[in-house]
């Protein structure tokens, strides 16, 4: 009914499940050099299938003065699968899968289900995440204006939404990262919030299991 | 000079029953079907059906073009629809509407929301809320819960807004409602006029169809499709059904008994005054039911197609037993008593639906009585001055050969059919627990396919049907919004334990000014306001002078006007309160509907314990049911009323207990045969089979009299004989043609009464042995 208010939440969602980007394996990066950028990042990234890795977040609010922290486990498995589950300080959960988002908030009885590409913005903003996570460039640059700078070592992804509705929530995205690992990422609101997001180490494959 | 003043008064009355008809309104609306005294729930029910909010709901579902268009089809249809004073709503889950819901929640809050206490506002209270607050800023609802924030620390508008997200609705895309599979884009018109107004009705969808076009040329969309549903669309596209259907089948069956008469007679002239009787008899019914009940039932009209069947044969019986050289009065003479027992069997049969509760049942009644009586009596008084002199209609020697065959071999079947008739009346009897169809829809006359659809729709919209309601009623607007109150802490409590999962009350959008008054009352003054919010700050990280909007918002609330239903017009929450909060003469009535009742006696206990007076807990489900076993009770009643009244007739008229216990024979094992196929072809019975069997044994009665009889001569008896074959073939054609029609009613009679004629008649032929009369 208030869809107004569900569709700015629901972008914010997406953001967040943006955010929910899972780091990835080391594996082989051609050390080709100069000619490093985004189609080699991306065919790095492709060959990562699955994994699980920590987090750890800071929001910080314009209405606050300290930020808040979270911190929990991120999960991904090609193609289109993401988890963020956060541990700490309350148990909450964010799956996107195949396009349909679950938030499961146990402490406040919340639990629903959005279809991602109902909303434009977020379409875009979750499309563009399985695209990197995926390895399929030409599906981010649909979304986004991208930056790459460093080298296959250690490299800055930025992302700014083409999108005018994702841009009204979103002013840009960056990503950081060494070899096929996203070590953190940053994303900037256009009010002045920030979410920082640091990536730890992968988890051993005996939690691989669900 | 007496027969030419017979023929003048005929025409007359056909003129003035022409006239009658002329000015007759006619309608297919469910409320005919509706019991005309009901109980208090069902009285909701009823009143629902006839003319509540529900039934000036009009869903709309355009589909057949890529989902961008259709989004783009939705918004100009609504754009339009908006603009027509016939519409009190569009809704298509554009943000236009919903940004109007949204203001008025906000500018609104602190008189709209139950959470609004002195204790919520204390200092002990508002460092809960704010603590609550950072939980929130740091879950997916972050975003628009720090929006509210500097105004609404004690997040009221969240509150509300969970509350109204809690329920269900429909997917989006492109800005407005979707299916869920995305594949058809969703509206909801609320007409103006009640659905039982027809033709405004016809008009809305009119309406409708023009602005989907428009929208669709705009689009250039040639593919797309609307579909429309609910109750007035039912009633609109159920009368075009069967009107259309009347209309059809009327024809087919005239043409088809008109080349089987000619047939027969070989004379156009004959074919011209052998449907007399029954055109008479057909507008005679619908002007009786016109005058005595103010307008005429679509499916009474549709019933003018049996009477094609029925009222024929009293033409056949005249025309084909006329014997050469005997002029047709005399032959009419001879045959008139078993003719007129004929006819007053069939009207003992109908005579107890008049008596029927249900307007749609007493209709047919009238219907069908007036009709075979003005057939009879156009054959009986008019007919004969008509027919040219020295007319017959010449014997077909083979067909009255065979006919005599089958008759005189047939009795040896006796024992076998009797035998078969008692085994199958044994079984019947042995599963009549399942012989009934208790679907309510088996009732609508609503074509099947048009319910299909709705459902499909409903789906489509995350519309399920509400089973429970709790209801109250009030004297007055505020006594009625009070309960409402009171019943929404009740179930507040009880969905919490887990009772029920969510319910919706008046109350919440349209709070009683008592309550709105309490919320003023217990929010504190400037100043107490700001030394609690400082207090419940101490050690929080909020950033300091935050809440600067929410002090004034309070202090503005407190003497803010309060909301009133003028306050909430524009908002689809009207729309909720005045489908939930209705004025009857006798006072105002309050609707809560539940969703997901999980234990409905330990909610009946809460309800009885919370001391609400006029309270009910109203199970729909079980109210339809209880009248549809009413409806069906009443009609088993008067039909074997019905019976009853047929065999003490037969018994005054043929004074022998064998003769009688002969003629009803048939009928009876042509009621039982009708009954095991219908239930072993996989019909279960409804009560308009049960019609159809009463109307069987009107029928059939007629051939089992005409057997009966004794005649003088064998040759006698064979024309006797070959007008029953004429006129059950007639019978056949009228009805059988009825089973094809779209309206579920007239299909179940016309496959009824079909199968039951032809089954009278095989019985009549093997049960009824008579000889030739010695006396001549």
């Amino acid at each position: 009914m208030i869809s107004g208010v569900r569709l700015f939440y629901t972008l914010v969602a997406g953001v967040l499940i943006a955010g929910a980007g899972t780091a990835h394996a080391a594996g082989p990066v051609d050390p080709g050099g100069a000619a490093w950028g985004l189609p080699q990042l991306m065919q790095g990234m492709a060959e990562v299938k699955s994994e699980r890795r920590r987090f750890t977040e800071k929001k910080y609010l314009k209405v606050l003065t300290a930020p808040l922290e979270s911190s929990g486990v991120l999960v991904y498995r090609a193609p289109g699968h993401l988890e963020k589950l956060t541990l700490q300080p309350r148990k909450e959960s964010m799956v996107l899968d195949q396009g349909v988002i679950e938030i499961v908030e146990p402490s406040r009885h919340v639990r629903r289900t959005l279809m991602a590409n109902q909303y434009p913005a977020v379409a875009a903003l979750v499309e563009s995440m399985r695209a990197t996570l995926a390895g399929d460039a030409s599906a981010l640059t649909r979304y986004y204006r991208t930056t790459v700078q460093g080298a296959a070592a250690h490299w800055h992804l930025q992302l700014v939404p083409l999108d005018a509705a994702a841009r009204e929530v979103v002013r840009e995205i960056r990503i950081e990262g060494r070899a096929n690992n996203i070590t953190g990422i940053e994303i900037v609101g256009m009010d002045g919030d920030r979410t920082v997001m640091a990536v730890g180490d992968a988890l051993p494959a005996s939690a691989q299991a669900k | 000079m007496r027969a030419r003043w017979r023929v003048v008064v005929w025409l007359g009355f056909v003129a003035l029953c022409v006239a009658v008809i002329g000015r007759t309104h006619f309608n297919t609306d469910m409320s005919a079907f509706l019991p005309r005294s009901p109980t208090p729930s069902q009285k909701i029910l009823v009143d629902q059906v006839r003319d509540g909010v529900v039934s000036r709901l009009i869903l709309m579902g355009v589909d057949g073009a890529p989902p961008d268009t259709l989004a783009r089809i939705s918004k100009a249809m609504a754009e339009q629809l908006r603009k027509q004073p016939a519409f009190a709503s569009i809704a298509n889950g554009e943000s236009g509407g919903q940004r109007r819901d949204f203001d008025f929640l906000w500018r609104n809050r602190y008189l709209l929301s139950p959470n609004v206490t002195a204790a919520h506002y204390s200092a002990a209270g508002l460092r809960a809320s704010l603590q609550d607050y950072l939980d929130l800023l740091a879950s997916p609802m972050g975003a628009l819960a720090q929006k509210m924030l500097p105004n609404d620390p004690g997040g009221e508008l969240i509150g509300m807004l969970q509350r109204l997200e809690g329920q269900v609705r429909p997917a989006m895309h492109g800005g407005v409602w979707f299916s869920a599979d995305g594949r058809r884009a969703m509206l909801l018109a609320q007409t103006v006029a009640p659905g039982s107004d027809l033709d405004a009705q016809e008009q809305a969808m009119r309406a409708i169809r023009l602005a989907f076009d428009r929208a669709c040329s705009a689009a250039h969309a040639g593919t797309a499709q609307l579909r429309m549903t609910g109750p007035g669309v039912f009633s609109v596209e159920s009368r075009a059904a069967i009107r259309g259907d009347a209309m059809r089948l009327s024809t087919i069956a005239t043409v088809m008994v008109s080349l089987l008469l000619l047939a027969i007679y070989r004379s156009p002239r004959a074919l011209v005054l052998g449907l007399l009787p029954v055109a008479s008899g057909a507008l005679a019914g619908i002007a009786a039911v016109s005058l005595g009940f103010g307008s005429v039932h679509g499916i009474t009209l549709g019933f003018g197609v049996t009477l094609i069947g029925e009222g024929v044969d009293y033409a056949i019986y005249l025309f084909a037993q006329v014997a050469p050289g005997s002029a047709a009065g005399e032959t009419l003479r001879r045959i008139w008593p078993t003719l007129r027992l004929g006819v007053l069997t069939s009207i003992c049969g109908f005579s107890a639906m008049l008596f029927s509760s249900f307007t749609g049942l007493a209709q047919l009644g009238l219907f069908s009585i007036s009709g075979l009586l003005v057939a009879v009596a156009t054959t009986r008084w008019v007919l004969p001055d008509l027919l040219p002199a020295g007319f017959h209609v010449r014997p077909r020697a083979r067909l009255g050969a065979a006919v005599m065959a089958v008759v005189d071999t047939a009795p040896r079947l006796r024992v076998p059919v009797f035998a078969a008739i008692a085994v199958v009346a044994a079984l019947l009897v042995a599963r009549h627990g399942s012989l009934w169809d208790d679907k309510l829809g088996s009732l609508s006359p609503v074509p099947h396919d048009l319910q299909v659809l709705d459902e499909q729709l409903r789906r489509d919209m995350g519309a399920p049907d509400i089973r429970y309601m709790v209801i109250a009623r009030a004297a007055d607007r505020e006594a009625a919004l009070r309960a409402s109150e009171a019943l929404s802490d009740i179930l507040g409590k009880e969905a919490e334990a887990g009772v029920l999962a969510d319910f919706d009350a008046p109350s919440l959008y349209l709070p009683s000014t008592a309550a709105q008054r309490a919320r003023q009352a217990a929010l504190p003054d400037s100043a107490t306001l700001r030394q609690n919010l400082r207090q419940a700050l101490r050690g929080l990280p909020y950033r300091p002078g935050l809440f600067a909007p929410f002090l004034k918002d309070v202090a503005r609330a407190k003497r803010q006007k309060l909301v009133d239903a003028a306050g909430l017009r524009g908002t689809s929450l009207a729309l909720k309160v005045d489908s939930l909060l209705l004025k009857r003469p006798e006072g105002w009535v309050v609707m809560l509907p539940l969703r997901d009742v999980k234990d409905d006696s330990a909610l009946r206990r809460a309800l009885h314990a919370g001391g609400v007076p006029g309270v009910m807990l109203l199970d729909l489900k079980d109210e339809a049911s209880g009248m549809f076993l009413d409806y069906r009770r009443e009609v088993a009643k008067y039909a074997l009323i019905g019976v009853a009244a047929i065999l003490f007739l037969l018994a005054v008229s043929l004074r022998q207990a064998r003769r009688v216990a002969e003629v009803s024979l048939p009928l009876a094992a042509a009621v039982v045969g009708v009954i095991a196929w219908l239930v072993w072809s996989g019909h279960p019975l409804t009560i308009f089979h049960l019609i159809g069997l009463l109307l069987t044994v009107a029928v059939g009665s007629n051939y089992a009299l005409f057997f009966d009889r004794q005649e003088t001569s064998r040759e006698v008896r064979e024309r006797t004989l070959t007008s029953l074959l004429f006129a059950n073939v007639s019978t056949v054609i009228g009805f059988g043609l009825l089973s094809f029609s779209r309206a579920p009613v007239l299909a179940a009679i016309g496959s009824t009464v079909a199968l039951g004629a032809v089954f009278s008649l095989l019985f009549s032929a093997v049960l009824i042995r008579r000889g030739l009369s010695r006396d001549g």
